[in-house]
This record gives structure tokens, sequence and C-alpha cells, in this order.
């Protein structure tokens, strides 16, 4: 059982994970995100300059961690009714959000291609000419201001080329969401929240719930963060010194009079099989949700969301919070994720002051944690102040990337000063630079945090590096200095992933810029070391791993994507749905069953059998080698001597390509009619297996048997003699006898709705015997071959026996061939009904 | 060398007032020390009951699986040597329970346990199975590598739900939550695993 696998693998989930769990206390709200695994050189001691634009200020030297600073935050008192400035005294402006640039979710519609409501998004930029920084100037860049739909489209080339090998109309889905390319598309990433975005949409506008918690005339930012500090202050969170401050009474009556849990039901339409899938929700009203819809309908994402001096500076409400916000300030210098991690933590002094944690604390606390156990861990967390204000902007991280609302700051940090992408400092911006980040996060995918224990340890670290032997093959050590402070910066505003990081600015750089098409070609980066290959792996979500996805992403979204012409062959052979294919195969499979059309005998034995299956499937996967976008067509458009051409007779190579035309557009087995000749292949041997695991093993056999039949085995044999030739080290192999592309499809075309329903297709005429009329011989014939079946039914040994044809056609009530076919026949003759 | 001892379940009332650390019953384990065990059931025999007892109804199974998780711990320490002593016999717990389990006989379903799976069947699409290739050790590391990107709250009840195999409401009793609450976040991380798995290629496609 599928479950059970899963089941075992979360019973071997990480122990921290599991202590984790056990701890009694209510889960508290700031989150143990990701950080960069690794830690840089001494920047600070190194004073490394240059890291940013002489525009900026250099990077000064952090607060002493010994600094003593007042207990008390400077704040003015707050009435019950306003509430005044904090800590700086400033005047105190309450961000306005702007009205909403988002189209209503209501408005959207099922994308054909997708299937799926589709999330659009209005860009907010306008037409203008742009330049990335360093001297690469760009083309004008054209944004859309109109709504635009999302284009559904697989982060992994990898993911591509086997969701054809399972399901051929899952990429005709896809080409139908890219016709013409008359013109630069928009790329709009996916909002992976969207359903409870919608769901939390429909609960707040279909209530009228009034959300402006601090009563300003306004549903902002505040207002989430006022019921954060509710939420926080409801769960009475005791993990923590930091007692979460006093909520004004105003925001904590409003607060307490909102509901909170609603139902929901959403449904879900699957992208590849058109599947519908109601999900019966329990919602709750909480802050995640909040910044779903906040996120995804109400506003555009901003920089200041991720600030903590923004809320220092501009939250009108005081909280009275026990500790001093100079402490936790992240000035415009020290936006990073390594000073977000130190501000967040503050120790309180026995004099009751306050510092920052030190490495001496994060080693105590460390080894003390291992020999005591939880027990200990959660009192040194009692004496950990926590800023609820880094909180909260965990949350908004974790929900900007989620909405991929992020997205939006890509333009702005890359256009920025906020970090020196300049890796290989050769005075330019450019796709090399994007190499040394993935290159990077190959090396430091996140934090990988294990606990609460590693936030502190973190907090207290030195900024130092962990430049090694291994990293300097690829790297100098200024360049992974610079990289590492990238990140840093980067993961302040993004989601710190480092690989979602990459993803993103190579993104932006390839819309913004034409790039030598070396960077697609996977040979490119294992002559450098950077990668070897494994077509067959799961995780290719580097740059090396995916270069099919980004030249499939440069011509869509690039500069170049409006010269790029449409290919028509394309279109003809693979240009159809999954709903065409539904609506087709019905007629296909009737006409096949009277003998209107061939029956799929691609290897023309006479039979029907698994090799017909086999067979079709990797023909049809040579006819698709030259537009796949993964690793192994990025590798056949670039060497040709990779091509694979699997060993079928050529009588058998014919008859793929020349008698299965049967919707007539001038390409035998196009992907529709290949779709339909693989299910009706399938019922037919479905019928003839005892069950699934004899059919499973009985393609598994076939595979392992005929490797010079599988599209798979032969490209790998030629990728292998490739290499010999190219003197390229040679990629890992896995087992031969893998079926697993096979396999995947029979189970993704047994999804289909026409498939399912195959018992319920048209039922017969009558015409038992074939001879064009329905008469009693007809009739009688049936009742021969139910009484004889030795002499009548198909291999009977009377001439005039009922063929399979005929069977088909002498069901005429859809039961099954009975006695009672032959009666409505009968019926039927007398006028007494119709033979259906 | 198996310890020389008979083991008896006794409650809690029983429990001795000092226990060992870990390290110390690592320690005696290494020096095959039959206190070790011992030492293991005073501090743990509570926790690994109440494990069993959310996938196993029947007495005498919970008792067989404990007995022969401290059997394995036994035997496996050394040469293992596990960071956290407190988990590793409940995953061998756990692994002796699923294998007693019989699924597939209602009468002896444990209800909590059977529903939990059934849920964990919407994290993985219809029609399509988790790679078996991928050993449990394997997926049990992916898991754990999505688990930490969920926010804390989501993260802990989801353990508690599929690894301690607790109700719902036993898990809003723990943590003081709403049930309700407790059912949403469990909705939540379900559909981000079930997506988090098939970007990952850990499932059959």
């Amino acid at each position: 059982m599928s479950d059970m696998k899963l089941y075992r693998g979360i019973n071997n989930i990480d122990d921290d994970l599991i202590e984790e769990a056990n701890c009694k206390q209510k889960p508290v709200i700031h989150h143990c995100y990701a950080i960069a695994a690794s830690a840089a050189a001494v920047l600070i001691a190194a004073g490394a300059t240059g890291m940013f634009n002489n525009s900026r200020p250099a990077r000064k030297l952090d607060i002493s961690e010994n600094a003593v600073v007042s207990e008390s935050p400077v704040t003015t008192s707050s009435s019950d009714a306003e509430s005044s400035a904090v800590t700086s005294g400033k005047s105190v402006t309450t961000s306005c959000t702007s009205s909403s640039t988002v189209s209503s979710v209501s408005d959207t519609k099922s994308s054909p291609s997708t299937g799926r409501p589709a999330t659009t998004v209005s860009s907010s930029y306008t037409d203008k000419t742009e330049t990335f920084i360093g001297d690469n100037k760009t083309e004008a860049v054209h944004y859309d201001s109109s709504s635009v739909q999302n284009y559904d489209f697989e982060f992994e080339g990898s993911i591509i080329m086997k969701k054809y090998a399972a399901l051929l109309s899952s990429l005709l889905m896809l080409t139908n969401g890219t016709t013409a390319h008359a013109q630069q598309e928009v790329y709009v990433p996916e909002n992976d929240d969207i359903v409870c975005a919608e769901a939390t949409k429909e609960f707040i506008e279909g209530n009228d719930i009034d959300l402006d918690l601090n009563s300003d005339g306004t549903f902002d930012i505040f207002d989430i963060y006022a019921f954060y500090r509710s939420e926080i202050s409801e769960r009475n969170d005791l993990v923590s010194a930091s007692t979460g401050g006093k909520i004004p009474e105003n925001i904590w009556k409003k607060y307490k009079a909102l509901p909170k849990e609603y139902l929901s039901n959403e449904t879900v339409i699957d992208p590849e099989t058109g599947e519908k899938t109601v999900y019966h929700g329990n919602y709750t009203l909480d802050t995640i949700s909040l910044l779903d819809y906040y996120l995804t309908y109400k506003t555009d994402m901003k920089t200041d969301y991720l600030e903590p001096d923004f809320y220092i500076d501009n939250c009108k409400e005081d909280y009275q919070d026990d500790f001093p916000y100079e402490f936790i300030k992240n000035d415009v210098d020290k936006r990073n994720m390594w000073n977000f991690q130190k501000t967040m933590y503050l120790k309180k002094n026995d004099d009751g002051t306050f510092r920052y944690y030190t490495s001496e604390d994060a080693d105590q606390l460390s080894e003390q944690f291992k020999s005591n156990g939880l027990d200990y861990m959660m009192k040194c967390m009692k004496q950990v102040h926590i800023s609820p204000i880094h909180g909260f902007i965990q949350d908004v991280r974790y929900i900007a990337h989620e909405t991929a609302a992020d997205y939006q700051l890509v333009k702005e940090f890359a256009e920025s000063d906020y970090a020196d992408p300049d890796i290989d400092s050769n005075g330019k911006f450019d796709f090399d630079d994007i190499v040394k980040l993935a290159s990077y996060s190959h090396f430091c995918i996140d934090g990988n945090r294990n606990s609460f224990i590693d936030d502190i340890f973190r907090s207290g670290q030195d900024y130092n590096g962990t430049y090694n032997d291994h990293i300097r093959e690829q790297f100098t050590e200024n360049e992974w200095n610079k990289a590492l402070s990238f990140f840093d910066t980067a993961g302040f505003y993004f989601n710190d992933n480092n690989r979602e990081i990459v993803r993103y600015i190579a993104q932006y750089y390839l819309i913004n810029n034409e790039v030598d098409d070396k960077y697609f070609d996977p040979s490119y980066y294992e002559e450098k070391g950077l990668a070897q290959y494994n077509p067959r792996s799961y995780n290719n979500d580097e740059i090396f791993g995916n270069t099919g996805y980004y030249k499939h992403f440069s011509e869509t979204y690039g500069p170049a994507s409006a010269r790029k012409e449409e290919s028509p062959e394309f279109k003809k052979r693979f240009g159809f749905t999954q709903d065409d294919i539904n609506a087709a195969f019905p007629d296909y499979y009737k006409k096949v069953k009277t003998g209107v059309l061939p029956k799929p005998d691609i290897d023309l034995n006479g039979k029907i059998e698994v090799a017909d299956y086999n067979i079709l499937y990797n023909l049809s996967y040579e006819e698709y080698s030259p537009y796949d976008y993964g690793y192994i067509g990025s590798m056949i458009r670039r060497y040709p001597e990779l091509n694979v051409v699997i060993d079928v007779p050529q009588n058998v190579r014919d008859n793929f390509n020349t008698n299965f035309d049967f919707n007539n557009n001038g390409i035998s087995c196009d992907a529709l009619e290949t779709d339909c000749m693989l299910m009706y292949i399938l019922n037919d041997l479905e019928s003839r297996y005892s069950d699934k695991d004899e059919l499973d093993k009985a393609l598994d056999t076939y595979y392992a048997e005929h490797p010079e039949l599988q599209y798979y085995e032969v490209f790998i044999k030629n990728l292998e003699e490739f290499k010999k030739t190219q003197n390229i080290e040679s990629t890992e192999q896995q087992n031969i006898a893998e079926t697993a592309n096979v396999m995947k499809s029979v189970e993704i075309l047994k999804s289909y709705s026409s498939f399912i329903n195959i018992n319920s297709l048209p039922t017969g005429n009558g015409d038992t015997n074939g001879d064009g009329n329905v008469d009693i011989s007809d009739a009688v014939l049936i009742m021969q071959y139910i009484s004889n079946p030795s002499k009548y039914g198909i291999n009977g040994s009377e001439n005039g026996h009922i063929t399979d044809e005929g069977r088909y056609r002498a069901d005429v009530d859809g039961e099954g061939v009975t006695n009672m076919d032959a009666l409505i026949i009968q019926k039927h003759l007398l006028g007494l009904c119709d033979i259906n | 060398m198996v310890p020389n001892v008979v083991f008896i379940y006794r409650g809690p009332h029983e429990r001795r007032a000092e226990t060992l650390d870990d390290a110390s019953i690592i320690k005696l384990l290494f020096e095959r020390n039959e206190q070790a065990v011992k030492e293991m059931k005073a501090n743990y025999e509570n926790l690994c009951y109440y494990i069993v007892g959310n996938i196993l109804s029947q007495k005498e199974d919970q008792e067989e699986c404990v007995n022969s998780a401290y059997m394995d711990v036994w035997s496996s320490i050394p040469p293992n040597k596990p960071d956290n002593l407190k988990t590793y016999p409940c995953k061998l717990l756990k692994n002796c329970a699923l294998n007693r389990k019989k699924y597939n006989t209602a009468a002896k379903r444990n209800p909590d346990f059977s529903v939990s799976l059934d849920e964990l069947a919407e994290c993985i699409p219809d029609g399509r199975s988790v790679e078996e290739r991928i050993s449990d050790q394997q997926l049990g590391k992916a898991i754990s590598a999505f688990l930490r990107t969920q926010p804390e709250k989501y993260r802990k009840v989801f353990v508690r739900r599929y690894w301690y195999s607790e109700s719902v409401e036993d898990i809003a009793a723990f943590y003081d939550m709403n049930a309700k609450t407790v059912a949403t976040y469990l909705f939540r991380v379900r559909k981000k695993l079930k997506a988090f798995l098939q970007k990952e290629g850990y499932v059959d496609e």
C-alpha cells in the first residue's frame, strides 16, 4: 500500500522533529525556517568593502554583543483609545495599501490549457526600457499591465519529460498554453496557496468581516500584525521569556469578536487528468490565512513588510514589549539574514539589561541540551526573548513565497544595490555569475536548522565561512564570500532556500537578456565539473540539471521570444487537449470494435499484446524527442548523434507511420491517436489478465527482455558511447531493467475519464454476424455462441462463428452478450422496441 | 548476549524516582550491562506503550512489540550509537507495530490509526504510489526537510498525528488547541506534502 510506504517514511523523520512535537507547550508562532547552511568568511573582520555599490554605505560593525541598553523601550504611554509613536519619536505615518491591483479570483476562469482556475495578477509595472546591473544593455521590456493568466509550466524540465512519458496529453495541454509566439509573454509564477487564499476570501468577503483591527479606517499590514500579536498573546506563549507584550484593548476586543472557524468546499482540478477533487476543509482564520488573502488579493508585495524597522517606525499601536527596540532594528545596511537572526533573539542579563546571544551561550546550551534533554532546552528557551516583529516577518516571508508575491520583489532586488551579484568580479553581472550562484546553492541549499538551539547557535556565532578545499575547486575565496553575502541578503527578502533564489534571479535575467546558447548545454556544466547527469534523477532543480527548462523559459519569456516561430509540425502532432482525447476515444473504441478501424496491432502479429503497448509507447516517444525540453531532448538537439531510434522492424515502423491516421490530419499516430490506441490496448489487456499485478509483471518482463526497443535504454547507451568520445566521465546508471516510464503511463491513462467510463460506451447495433443487416440470424448466432461456445465462440470450430467485432455488435443492452440481447433483437424485428 | 530478564509490564506507579540519562544508558549498553534495559524501560516505557497503543489495540500485541523493541535496542547498540535514545526504540517499536498490524482485519483495526492512514492517502495522487525504490530512511529525510519548511505549529501537529498516531482530539488537548484548528493545520500540511512529493519526484507518475 502506497500510503503505508508514506507512513513508514514519516516514521523515519528526524529525531528532533519527534522531540519537538512532544513538547507540551502550544506550538509557538515563531518559525524555524531554513537559512543558508554555511556561514561566510569573516566579512566584518576583514572589513570587506565593495560588497555594495558605492551609493550605499559600507557595512557597519554590529552593535557590541555586550552593549547595555536600557531595559525599557523608548515608548510613550498609550491610552486605550489611541496609540502613540513608538521608540524613535518620529512622526508616525500609517502605511496605507494601495487599492487592489489584483483581479478578484471570481473573475478568473479555468485555463483551457491547464484545466484549473487560473490566478490572474495584474502587473504593476509600466512600459519602460530596462537595464540590468552592470554593463549589459537589454532590449526594451514591456510589461503587460493587463491581467494575464498563469502559465502552467512545470519547473523541472526532467518532470516535463517524465510526464510526457507518462501522459502524452499533459504536454498537449502545455502546448495549448503556448500557441503562437507573436510577442513576448509575461511570466507569472504560480500561487501555491491559492486554494487557502480563495477560501479565506470567500469567508471574509462573504461574511463582511471587519478586519480593521486597529480601527484606522483601512485594512493593511498593521491589522494583520495586530492579529498576529493578539494570536500569540491568546495562546499565552510560555516557551520564550517574551510575554508577547500587551494588546491594546480596542484591538483585543475586535480580535476576540472575529469568527475564526469556517467550512469550505474547494474544487481542485488536476491539470493532468482533468479530474475534479472536492476538498472539504475546516479552516481557521489565522495569521497565515490572512496573509494568504492579503498578499493574493489586497496588495502588492513590498520590501517594507520584511523590515523590522518598518514596524518599529510606523506601527501606531504600542504593544509594550519588554525589550528595547533598538536592539532588534535592522538598519538599511544590515538587511540580511545574519543580522535578522542575530537581532531576533535577546538574552536578559541578571541586571535586567539585554544583550545578544554569544557563541559561548550557544555552545553551552548545545551541550546541556544533549545531556539533559528537552526539558532543559525548554527552560533555556524561557530565558530567550524573541522579537515578535521578527516572528511576524517570518510569517510574511513564508507566505510571500508560497503565494509567489515575493517574485514581485525580484525586479527591485535585482536592479537596486541591495547586494552585489557580480560574483566573479569581472565588472558585470552576467549568466556566469548566475552559474556561480547556482553552484553555491548546490553546496548550501538552505539552513537545514534542526532546532531552536540551531537558531541560538547561529545568532551567537561569528560570521565566518566554511571555505575549504572542496569548495576551492569551484570558487575563489572572494567569489565564495560574495556569493554568501548575496544569498545572505537575498534570503532577507525571499524565502531563504538558495535554490529558489537562484531560480528567481535566473528567470529575471532570462526575461531581460538573451544568453549564449552554451548555457543551455548540459555538457557545458559537466565539463566544468559543476554537474554530472543522471537522466533518471528526481531532483534536478539546479540550473545545471534543468537547462531544458531554462532554455524553454528563455524562448518563451525572453527578448528573443517574439522571433520564435511555432512549429506547425508540433501543433499538428501534439496540439490536442485531454478533452479532445476524451471526446475522441469512445468513437475510436467503437469503430475498432466494429471493424471500421484497424486494431492497434502495432507489431503486426495479429494479436493485441503487451508488445503493442510497449512499442507504440516508445515509437511515440521518438516522435516527441525534437520537442522535449528535458535533459534528453536538450542533448539530442545539441548532439544529433544521441538521437534515439528504437530497433523495430521496418514494417512495424511503416505501420506506425502510415495506418493510424483516423482523424485524417495527415499524421498517423499523432498524440490523440496514440493515446486512444494505448487506452484501447490497455483495456483489452486488462480483460485478459487476472489482476493488475499480473499485467504489470507482463509489461515489466517485456521491457526487461527488449532493451533495444526502450527509448530510455537506447538513449543511455548512446550517451555512454558519446561520453567516451568526448572523454567525459560517465554518469551514474540505474538498473537497466527499469520500466518506470512505461508503468507510469499505464496509471495515468487509466485516470482518463473516457477510459474510466469505457464500460458505459455506446452499445452494439445488433449485427452480430457482420453481414450489414440486423435479422433473425443475428439473434440465432448469439444464442449459439452462448450455448455452444466451442463451436460458435470467438475461437469456435464452426464457420460463421462469432467474431470479436460481432460480439461487440451483439451487446445491444450494454450488459455483455446474453440471451437478453437475442430477445431484444427479436423484439426489434417485431417492431416492439428499438435496438438501443 | 541476550539479557536474562523477564520483561513485565509495569505501570507508571512502579517507576523509579531517579533515572539515568541517555548517555549513561548508552554507556551501559556498550558495556553489555543488562541494567541498561531496565533503565530504558524506566525512562521510556510509558511513551512506548502510548505509541504502540495508538497502532495496536490488543494488549498482547503491544507487550510483544515493546519487548521486541527493547531486544532490538540491545542487539543494535553497539555498534549503533544513536544521538537520541528516546526516539530510537520508539522508531523500532513503530516498525514492529506496523509489521504486526493486521490492517485488513477489521476486527483488529484501531479506527484512529486507520483514519490517519486514510488521511495520508490524500498526499498521494490517485492512481499513483510513492516510489518503492526509495528507502524508508531516505523518504524520512525528505519528509523531515519538508516539515522544516513548514510553520512550527503545523509541523508539530502533523508529527503528533502521523508519528505519534494521536487522534485529532488528543492533539488538541495536548496543545490546548481547538480540534478544528488541528484539523485545519493537518489539512494544509497534507496538501503541501502532496505537492512536495510530486515536485521532488517521490511519487510514481
